[in-house]
């Protein structure tokens, strides 16, 4: 068998595959999230120190 | 070629813990904030983050950032805000899981293969505590600490809001090293397959390898060259011994205990 196909195979055995693109972005999206509601909880933390913490 | 970075362990404290387990997932917003939502990932880290414990010096703060079935858990990043707040450093999001590895679910042996992989840039020099909100085996740790040292930066410690059991000290303590050398003495072949040194197993990876039957642990080596194929034998895979339909979990294939590892990674 072809090296890469059986690695594709044994990778979903054990339920392990590399992300797509979208997926990568919905984690940043996931970031973005987080810290737009930091920003409103805490926006002094974020005044304070923008040219470091930006 | 992909690879799993990892580093010398050298004098990696260990994990420094807010809670348990129990308190963690008794927490009201606990189950939400795993399935992403930020308030409640908030709710929670506000209440359980411990800055007083944290008594290491550092710039910023890096999460674990992945994905689990599908889900975007929100705690580490929420709690590497809070514990950023508290201690007036910064958090940074940019380190991400290039592929999703479920080991919420997993057992040891998939934990060992499936081995969480790491993108994203971070600033030379810089000293870094890692974040997550539990830590287990700590394969995700070690290849997270790994991808960081490997673009330059210093990796002072980890943190987490909890642990599995036996789960903070990540560093194997010399004496199971040697015990692993005398018992599997190809260790090191394993360890070579994914991309690093044998003495970048953590404690808990070094004590499951530990554990393993002659047989369990060829089948772990054959698996794991299934899925970190040499360079070799990306290039001419007729060189290589048939092996049926490959390797499985159940029915391991046999390896080449004579063939030379790949080298290690490049620091």
């Amino acid at each position: 068998m072809d090296p890469i196909e059986e690695m594709k195979r044994l990778e979903k055995e054990i339920g392990v595959r590399d992300l797509t693109p979208e997926e990568i972005q919905a984690m940043f999206d996931k970031n973005k999230e987080v810290e737009e509601l930091v920003r409103q909880r805490y926006p002094e933390y974020f005044a304070a120190t923008t040219d470091q913490k930006g | 070629m992909r690879q799993v970075h990892r580093a010398p362990w050298a004098e990696f404290p260990d994990v420094i813990l807010h809670t348990n387990g129990a308190k963690l997932k008794a927490h009201a917003s606990y189950a939400a904030a795993k399935a992403g939502d930020p308030a409640s990932a908030l709710q929670v880290a506000e209440a359980l983050i411990r800055p007083d414990k944290v008594n290491l010096d550092f710039d910023v703060i890096v999460p674990v950032i992945q994905t689990d079935a599908a889900k975007h858990n929100a705690l580490p990043r929420a709690a590497a805000f809070i514990l950023a707040i508290k201690l007036n450093r910064q958090a940074l999001l940019n380190t991400y899981q290039t592929n999703e590895v479920s080991h919420t679910k997993a057992d040891a042996a998939i934990r060992i293969l499936a081995q969480p992989h790491f993108a994203g840039v971070v600033e030379p020099g810089l000293r870094v505590l890692l974040l997550d909100d539990v830590v287990t085996f700590g394969s995700t740790i070690a290849n997270l600490r790994g991808w960081l040292e490997h673009c330059g930066a210093h990796v002072v410690g980890c943190t987490s809001l909890a642990s599995g059991f036996a789960s903070t000290k990540l560093v194997p303590p010399a004496d199971l090293l040697d015990r692993l050398d005398e018992r599997h003495p190809n260790h090191a072949e394993l360890a070579h397959t994914f991309g690093f040194k044998q003495s970048c197993w953590t404690n808990r990876e070094a004590r499951f390898l530990l554990e393993r039957s002659d047989d369990q642990f060829q089948g772990l080596i054959t698996a794991a060259r299934t899925l970190y194929p040499s360079r070799e034998t990306l290039i001419n895979p007729e060189t290589q011994p048939r092996q049926g339909r490959g390797p499985t979990l159940e029915s391991p294939g046999r390896g080449r205990p004579d063939e030379r590892p790949p080298d290690p990674p490049q620091r």
